[in-house]
């Protein structure tokens, strides 16, 4: 049986090891819960609160709730008030119904510190878990996303291992996650100059990310040795040696693409066929209208025929022009006046020394569409000045222009010759010539004027016109 | 204000009830509040019926006690009532279910007995003493009332039924808030402990898995020359352990029953990381202790009337001894002076303040008539 001196000393060691035992404690509600417990077994408060500037997060004896802040705002000699340092505005108040004495209160504040780092402790594992579920989940949400990118994706340590492989490189490769991961390389899927090009990227990467290209394609060769073409993407990780690789097989999209452009070639060839043809028999009309007006005498009808041949030539140069281009659908109509001009000046001006030809224009493409209406207004317009505007024996010059401003094209037709007769509206004049151009002006939504002051000018303005 | 007790040992629920109630009221007149202590064996809807008949509108608060203390003697086998009467007494009372959350009950209790208005007084505390978390109970019911209230009672033992006006419930929380009558209380139990401490390693509820990190029972066994387990029935009464307040008071948790793992279940909680001893005794010094507390209220005030609510554990310790106990409190307050208690499962009381639930313990009550109010 104990002495009734050392009763006291073996009821404070006791208390002490209850007091410390809430270390023990992980929640802070099992802890709290317990401290209040404790309080009122080994001390027997009659008032326990844990609060934030009144802000009660546990409290017990309080009747009244509403008079915790005036309780707490007390100063009495059987009250025990400890604010826990590190943690933040929260406070212990206890309150017991007689006076505290030294005892009480050393072993009060032994309680409080105990209660407080236990709280402590309780945050911080509390954090530490939250920190850590959040880290699972990051990775949860993270391998989620590596596992379904959509695109074979892995992860390769600087030495070129794989550590990482999610199902789609799986089922490009034809290997399991088991047999890749930390057991193969990137290096057992290429070979050749793929191989070649692509270790040193793998290099160029790990010493400046920049210098190494972020996409490009290659051919991997899987488990069954075939070859699939892939693109790849490649990032280093930040602040790491290793790299993220996501490929796509493109195997598939290049022989579509391949396909595609045999097609194409085919298509271009038959198309330049068709040009061919066409310029050919556009000749063969021009040929045989030649033929047939060698039996004509009259010259009123002679020039018709001639003026025919002179418009299936125009044509006949503008499918010419096509078939030896690379854009089947657009000449380039400046070369064009230049050649056609030139063709006009041969057939109808035996005296070249009389008339001059003068051009001035740009190298511009047009649409087929286009040509072949404005190389007959050229036609109709050139061939026009050649003949009538310089009657007589007269010299002078025939000017050709033709140049973009803005989105507008023009074309001008000029000569210092006679000029137009100020008698005749060339829009509603009998001559085919005109009619064709005013008709064919009006076919690629363009404008025409005419200008008498020096000799004649037409001038033909119009916007790209595609058609149908 | 005037006050009678009376009880009956009559086998009849109804015939014992009446026989009680009737010497209670002859003396008191139509009572304010009627104290109903009883044992088992009796049918306690016929007790309850009973004595709503007999006592109109007076409130009434009781339990089935193991055995009913009188001035003449602990009778195992009876009723008894304690009946009180004046326009100064007021009363309000409590009955809850106790179910699976003991603080809820004490709690709502509290909330109940508060909506009277009544600002102090007197808390009588008669829950289920065999329901688990009875500790968790009484702190719900302080927590919701707070240290204006002086907390006393006990638990019921065999029979665990539960009385007020409202009705009777087997496995409740019977309790009153009275006003009107002042108390001097006295607790103790007389154990001393014995010298090495013990750590409550594991333990859940009211089961006790390990002390000082090795079986419950191989620990408690290195304290008591004379153990072994088949004299554990007998050992478990007179050695029960006992956890101390910084004041060297100590709160006794006797163990119940020994399981075949060597764990120890014990009448009521005790938490993990306890620290305690066992106690030991010699029945002289329990019954002198005892003594003492009651000469100490004599002492202090003069009472009209003793209430005393005595573990039954001590009885059953005590055997024919008990009787002696009694004699010595009787001899303290004075033979001339009313007395009723109740051999309880678990006391109601405190030391200073604040009530706690103990085993083992005797808590005795001098009241008198308020002379204010």
């Amino acid at each position: 049986m104990l002495l009734k001196s050392d009763k006291l000393v073996v009821a404070e060691l006791s208390a002490l090891y209850e007091i410390s035992s809430i270390q023990f404690l992980q929640s802070e509600q099992d802890i709290l819960n317990e401290a209040t417990q404790k309080a009122i077994r080994l001390f027997g408060v009659r008032f326990f609160l844990v609060h934030a500037n009144g802000d009660v997060v546990t409290s017990w004896g309080f009747r009244d709730s509403k008079k915790i802040s005036k309780k707490i705002q007390e100063a009495k000699s059987n009250q025990f008030k400890y604010s826990f340092q590190n943690l933040g505005d929260l406070q212990l108040f206890m309150e017991q119904s007689k006076d505290m004495n030294y005892r009480e209160r050393r072993l009060y504040t032994m309680f409080a510190k105990s209660l407080e780092n236990a709280l402590f402790n309780a945050m911080n594992i509390k954090k530490r878990e939250e920190a850590e579920k959040a880290l699972i989940e990051s990775e949860s949400r993270y391998r989620s996303i590596f596992e379904h990118t959509g695109t074979a994706t892995m992860i390769i340590e600087e030495d070129k291992t794989i550590s990482l492989a999610n199902s789609g490189f799986e089922n490009l490769s034809g290997y399991s996650k088991e047999e890749i991961e930390n057991k193969m390389k990137w290096t057992e899927f290429v070979e050749g100059t793929d191989l070649e090009k692509m270790e040193r990227y793998h290099s160029l990467r790990r010493k400046d990310t920049e210098q190494a290209p972020l996409n490009y394609e290659f051919c991997l060769i899987d488990r069954n040795k075939n070859k699939k073409n892939v693109f790849v993407t490649v990032t280093r990780i930040i602040g790491t040696n290793k790299s993220l690789a996501s490929i796509i097989d493109i195997t598939a999209r290049k022989d579509a693409e391949n396909k595609l452009k045999k097609s194409l070639n085919e298509k271009e060839m038959l198309l330049k066929e068709i040009h061919h043809r066409v310029k050919n028999n556009l000749m063969v009309i021009s040929s045989l209208l030649n033929l047939q007006s060698r039996h004509i005498k009259d010259k009123a009808a002679l020039d018709v025929f001639r003026e025919s041949q002179n418009r299936a030539d125009s044509m006949a140069l503008i499918h010419e022009r096509l078939y030896g281009s690379t854009d089947l659908k657009r000449i380039d109509f400046g070369d064009y006046i230049s050649t056609l001009s030139t063709q006009l000046f041969h057939t109808y001006v035996t005296d070249p020394r009389r008339i001059k030809l003068k051009l001035n224009v740009e190298n511009l493409m047009v649409d087929i569409n286009t040509t072949v209406p404005l190389g007959l207004i050229l036609n109709e317009l050139v061939t026009n000045s050649i003949k009538y505007a310089f009657p007589e024996g007269k010299s002078g010059e025939i000017k050709i222009e033709f140049n973009k401003k803005d989105d507008e094209f023009i074309l001008i037709v000029s000569d210092n010759g006679v000029g137009f007769p100020k008698n005749i509206d060339f829009r509603e004049t009998d001559s085919l010539g005109l009619q064709l151009v005013n008709n064919l002006t009006s076919q690629i939504n363009g404008k025409v004027e005419l200008n008498v002051k020096n000799g004649t000018e037409f001038t033909i303005k119009f916007r790209e016109y595609s058609g149908n | 204000m005037k006050f009678g007790s009376g009880y009956s040992t009559t086998l009849d629920s109804a015939q014992a009830t009446i026989e009680a109630v009737e010497k209670a009221t002859k003396d008191s007149g139509e009572p304010s509040l009627t104290f109903l202590f009883t044992t088992e064996f009796y049918d306690h809807n016929v007790v309850f019926q009973t004595v709503k008949k007999l006592v109109g509108d007076s409130k009434i608060l009781g339990f089935c006690s193991g055995g009913i203390i009188t001035l003449e003697g602990l009778i195992t086998h009876g009723i008894a009532a304690f009946t009180l009467s004046g326009e100064k007494i007021r009363v309000k009372t409590s009955l809850q279910k106790i179910g699976d959350n003991a603080r809820l009950a004490g709690e709502n209790a509290g909330k109940e007995l508060l909506s009277a208005g009544i600002d102090g007084g007197i808390v009588f505390v008669f829950p289920d003493g065999a329901a688990a978390n009875i500790p968790d109970l009484v702190q719900g019911l302080y927590n919701y009332m707070g240290p204006d209230f002086k907390y006393v009672g006990g638990g019921s033992a065999f029979d665990t039924y539960q009385f007020t006006e409202e009705g009777v419930e087997k496995g409740g929380l019977a309790t009153a808030l009275v006003e009107g009558i002042d108390i001097k209380t006295g607790i103790g139990h007389g154990w001393q402990p014995k010298i090495d401490p013990m750590i409550i390693t594991r333990s859940i509820g009211k089961k006790i898995l390990e002390i000082n990190g090795i079986p419950a029972f191989d620990a408690y066994c290195e304290q008591i020359d004379e153990m072994s387990a088949d004299k554990f029935e007998f050992i478990r009464m007179k050695y029960p352990f006992g956890f101390p307040d910084i004041s060297g008071n100590y709160l006794i948790r006797e163990p119940f029953s020994l399981n075949p793992d060597k764990s120890m279940d014990l009448v009521t909680e005790i938490p993990q990381n306890a620290v305690g001893n066992v106690m030991e005794c010699e029945i002289n010094d329990l019954i002198e202790n005892t003594g003492k507390i009651a000469a100490k209220i004599a002492k202090t005030s003069k009472t009209d009337f003793v209430i005393i609510f005595d573990c039954i554990g001590r009885y059953l310790l005590m055997g024919d001894e008990f009787h002696k106990e009694l004699k010595r409190i009787i001899e303290s307050t004075g033979q001339d002076v009313p007395l009723l208690g109740a051999l309880t499962f678990g006391e109601v009381g405190s030391y200073i303040d604040v009530p706690l639930l103990h085993n083992k313990t005797t808590v005795i009550l001098g009241c008198k008539f308020a002379s204010k109010k």
